[in-house]
């Protein structure tokens, strides 16, 4: 019964364990092959870049849960991190503080990337398109309304208590890693203590079913977008403050960086599978590689390369058996 | 008297398909912007000019229109075209060729590149989308890293003369050809209903004795095949590859098919309805400037007429669904 329960363990948690292998592998070959890496440079290059991806794939995951998508995430992004910049740039005087209008700003930026995937969520659900469809033609509406705000240039020149949000460490850690921190934690209780997570795990893996158990599915779905939309603002706050500035055109390479770390941290993008956990390794994964990579100055397109073979090398693993990959 | 009650259902149906309403939508654009442009809109000079550069996207929509009938998408298939273009261009510029050279070796480079796709869209069991995202990635940062992404032009004599009828001709007729083509695979021959049947039910097309492996790989290698021509129209027309030009550009043509009705969850979609999206996507594009709108707007224009088309399919999508319960 023990031996069942451990191996039932180790089974559950193999994608995880795996990940973590293959990260331990990944380090001590970079910092075999190169000195600098193991510093506390590498350290702060990993965790500046960690909770913006992290908050986008955390934006992908629980839409993938659902068996859904979220395309529009990066173009909500920088419409919210857009309006933010539109209306400090416009309210507070070059070189004066206000913290009261910064404040206001990030709310109002948080809240326009909620009520766009808010819209996503409700078309999803009512309308019954498929999410990549829509999400996808809102990406398309909300850069064109980036763009017409925006002229297609760059707003910049931010106060520096908004700076200080994306840019400066409180007791030797980054700021944002503190406020990844606190979303990863709300996303853990929403998906294994509050019955919405348990409905959107409950619809990815069989809609059929959870529509005829008398969930409110299109509650749920209108409420999963709104929590992926929230994360979405929370990372073009951090984003916005890291670049001081925003644009219509602004990481649009993180679109398809989400998606793979979601799944190769063990999402499944058919729905109803995937933990917080296998998320965070991916993520810190694709980072060490990604900094690993460009310090032993490996051009960036061959780690875009690379990338790529690692999603599809994990696939590929995920089958149990390489003889089930080239039986034709 | 029965004959007769066939006919009129049958006409009913004609008003009832996806083209015709595109046809009405089209129709009512067109329309509007030659009025507003007092005519110009329509003038010979302005179709042709539409036509030619919306060629080589088109050829591409085709493509992808197979894929997506199968019940899958190709996303890589953009990346798929540059490395074409860029492999045809480099071989034409050191071992020289002749037209049908050009076009041989990227189409050798994109049925490859598909039928990687397919190989591993069948055996790696994950939606279509997500090993395209990755093909992609691996195609086009390969590329990029191999070629430093150095734009290539000065192409040999025989390439590089353009005239005003063969800028014309040539990506005309190759859409033109593409569309036949296809139209023809997919109504008259055995491989096409395949992929229909495949896209609708890929379960019990395997069970009826319909290789399903076969298909895709027939699927994504064709799709590769119209990439590849569709890159070369467009190296064609701009005389020179820029290694950067083309990726980003996919969702436009995922606009455009899906504008032509093909359902995303496969098994339906019509070449016809896909020249109409072609055309719908041209003339938003082309419309907006000519009628005098600033080009920051178009991106926002397409925006809306592309989430309210979608929007429209899945209210009938949901109404048919709805009048089948009922029986």
């Amino acid at each position: 019964m023990k031996l069942n329960m451990q191996s039932s363990l180790v089974k559950r948690n193999r994608d995880n364990i795996m990940l973590s292998i293959i990260l331990m592998i990944v380090v001590i070959i970079v910092s075999l092959i190169s000195e600098r890496f193991l510093s506390y440079n590498t350290f702060i290059s990993v965790t500046r870049q960690f909770p913006e991806m992290g908050l986008l794939t955390l934006c992908m995951m629980i839409t993938m849960i659902t068996g859904g998508i979220n395309l529009s995430c990066i173009a909500s992004a920088n419409l919210s991190g857009i309006i933010m910049a539109k209306m400090m740039t416009s309210m507070i005087p070059k070189g004066t503080e206000n913290v009261g209008v910064v404040i206001l700003a990030i709310i109002v930026g948080i809240s326009i990337s909620v009520l766009v995937s808010f819209g996503n969520g409700v078309i999803i659900a009512y309308l019954k398109v498929p999410a990549i469809l829509v999400t996808l033609s809102m990406q398309m509406l909300i850069s064109g309304v980036s763009i017409v705000i925006t002229k297609g240039e760059i707003v910049s020149g931010f106060p520096e208590s908004f700076q200080f949000i994306g840019n400066k460490s409180v007791l030797g850690i980054p700021v944002p890693l503190y406020i990844f921190a606190i979303c990863a934690i709300i996303m853990y209780i929403v998906l294994h203590h509050l019955p919405l997570g348990q409905k959107a795990y409950m619809y990815g893996s069989n809609p059929t079913a959870t529509e005829f158990s008398g969930v409110n599915v299109k509650r749920m779905i209108i409420k999963v977008y709104s929590l992926s939309g929230f994360f979405v603002g929370v990372a073009a706050v951090i984003l916005t403050s890291r670049f001081n500035s925003a644009a219509s055109g602004y990481a649009t390479s993180y679109l398809l960086q989400s998606v793979l770390i979601a799944v190769l941290g063990g999402i499944d993008p058919n729905g109803g599978k995937g933990k917080i956990s296998g998320m965070i390794l991916a993520v810190l994964l694709l980072q060490i590689v990604a900094s690993g990579l460009n310090i032993l100055r490996v051009d960036q397109f061959l780690i875009t390369a690379l990338f790529g073979l690692i999603l599809l090398a994990t696939v590929a693993f995920r089958l149990n058996s390489f003889k089930k990959l080239f039986k034709l | 008297m029965m004959s007769y009650k066939h006919n009129k259902s049958s006409i009913k149906k004609i008003f009832q398909t996806h083209e015709f309403y595109l046809m009405m939508v089209v129709l009512f654009l067109v329309a509007i912007l030659t009025v507003v442009s007092g005519g110009r809109f329509l003038s010979f000079g302005n179709i042709t000019d539409m036509l030619a550069s919306a060629a080589a996207l088109g050829v591409m929509a085709i493509g992808l229109l197979v894929v997506i009938i199968s019940g899958g998408i190709d996303i890589s298939f953009m990346a798929t075209a540059t490395v074409a273009q860029y492999l045809a261009a480099m071989f034409i510029m050191s071992i020289g060729g002749n037209m049908f050279v050009v076009f041989a070796v990227a189409i050798m480079v994109g049925i490859v590149l598909g039928l990687i796709n397919a190989a591993l869209v069948y055996n790696l069991k994950v939606p279509a989308i997500i090993i395209t995202i990755a093909t992609m990635n691996v195609f086009y940062g390969f590329l990029m890293y191999f070629t430093g992404g150095t734009w290539l032009y000065g192409f040999p004599e025989w390439f590089a003369t353009k005239t005003s009828v063969t800028v014309l001709v040539i990506p005309i007729g190759i859409l033109v050809f593409a569309s036949l083509l296809t139209w023809w695979i997919l109504k008259c021959t055995n491989i096409g209903r395949h992929v229909y049947a495949v896209g609708d039910n890929a379960e019990a097309s395997k069970r009826v004795g319909i290789k399903v492996y076969r298909t895709l790989l027939f699927a994504y290698a064709y799709m590769g095949v119209m990439a590849a021509l569709g890159s070369i129209v467009l190296m064609y027309v701009t005389q020179n590859v820029a290694p950067n030009a083309l990726v980003g550009k996919e969702m436009e043509v995922l606009a455009m098919v899906v504008l032509g009705g093909a359902a995303l969850s496969g098994g339906k979609g019509t070449v016809i309805g896909t020249l109409f999206g072609l055309m719908l996507v041209t003339i938003i594009n082309n419309g907006l400037v000519f009628v005098g709108v600033s080009s920051y707007y178009q991106t926002l224009f397409m925006g809306i007429v592309v989430m309210i088309s979608f929007c429209f399919t899945g209210l009938r999508g949901r109404k048919k669904r709805g009048k089948e319960i009922e029986q």
